[in-house]
């Protein structure tokens, strides 16, 4: 088995309009000096893969399909391990 | 004239465009689950509002696999009429048959509300007798339209703006902008003007009974204009 973290993240420029909220929620709490905040997602995969290699071109695949809309959203393999 | 309206898992205006069609327009319409295919020549398609597989990932996202959207873009790309409201036109960006997305509003606000529009599409003005501005309700959460610099460019310059936010006299400032969509943009088409993608709801404002009937009169310049009508 393979275990993959994938964050998708939106790309510069695109708004965040729920970073823009958590970063006024934050002004609340007095963290006065916080610049920006950027909202994203965590995807855990796990695939019945033994080869990381393929497995890695496999998530690429999905992720320039559909797990990442290449308009608005950048994604990063952030981990990939067999376990 | 023969309509198709496709039902996605979570599509929730079928049966008011369902109804549109059939007793309005008097088509004979079909409703096609998602996950049944289509060989039948439609004058129309129409890709419904709603929540298609709960908006889940992205709005429109995991509905462009679904196993109808081949015939969706065979009939697409043989030329045939093709229409998405709201949700149906985020499928469309999603699959690429319409350029663009639609991100979250600017306002992180489920809008529910009537707009008035600027019809920016010399033909469908002519077919609506020379009205160019409609009011229409829109209701979602996901409407900001967003294409990068160059693609809006293509956009502007190919004409293929159809609606756009506007005061009742059709003056589109931003102030008139629900959800911070770019250029004000609230419907566009293809380069090929077959397919078409709108936020507001044509299909709730077709029929007196219910306030307005300016749905009917875009549909109905749709049909004529840009289908085999």
């Amino acid at each position: 088995m393979i275990n993959a973290r994938i964050l998708i993240t939106p790309k510069p420029g695109i708004l965040d309009p729920q970073g823009k909220a958590i970063k006024l929620g934050l002004h609340n709490l007095n963290h006065n000096e916080v610049e920006s905040v950027v909202t994203g997602k965590i995807m855990d995969i796990k695939i019945k893969h033994s080869n990381l290699k393929q497995a890695e071109s496999q998530i690429k695949d999905m992720c320039d399909r559909l797990l990442a809309n290449p308009h608005m959203e950048n994604y990063k393999i952030l981990e990939i391990k067999e376990g | 004239m023969k309509a198709c309206i496709v039902r996605f898992a979570g599509s929730n205006c079928d049966m008011d465009a369902y109804h549109v069609l059939k007793n309005i327009f008097k088509f004979e319409t079909d409703i096609i689950w998602h996950k049944e295919r289509f060989d039948k020549k439609y004058d129309v398609v129409i890709l419904p509002g709603g929540f298609s597989y709960g908006d889940y990932l992205r709005p429109g996202a995991i509905a462009k696999f679904s196993a109808v959207m081949n015939d969706v873009k065979k009939h697409a790309d043989d030329g045939g009429l093709t229409i998405g409201i709201c949700n149906g036109f985020q499928i469309l960006c999603e699959s690429d048959l319409l350029p663009g997305v639609l991100l979250r509003n600017k306002f992180m606000k489920f809008i529910c509300k009537d707009v008035f529009l600027k019809v920016n599409n010399s033909k469908i003005i002519e077919k609506m007798n020379e009205k160019s501005v409609i009011s229409l309700p829109i209701a979602h959460a996901d409407g900001n339209f967003y294409a990068k610099e160059e693609m809006l460019k293509k956009i502007i310059d190919n004409n293929q703006i159809i609606l756009k936010y506007s005061s009742e006299n059709g003056e589109t400032d931003r102030i008139y902008n629900p959800n911070g969509s770019s250029e004000n943009i609230a419907g566009i088409c293809n380069e090929k003007s077959n397919v078409f993608g709108m936020m507001p709801h044509p299909e709730r404002a077709s029929e007196k009974v219910l306030g307005r009937t300016d749905g009917e009169l875009l549909f109905n310049a749709l049909f004529t204009a840009y289908g085999r009508f």
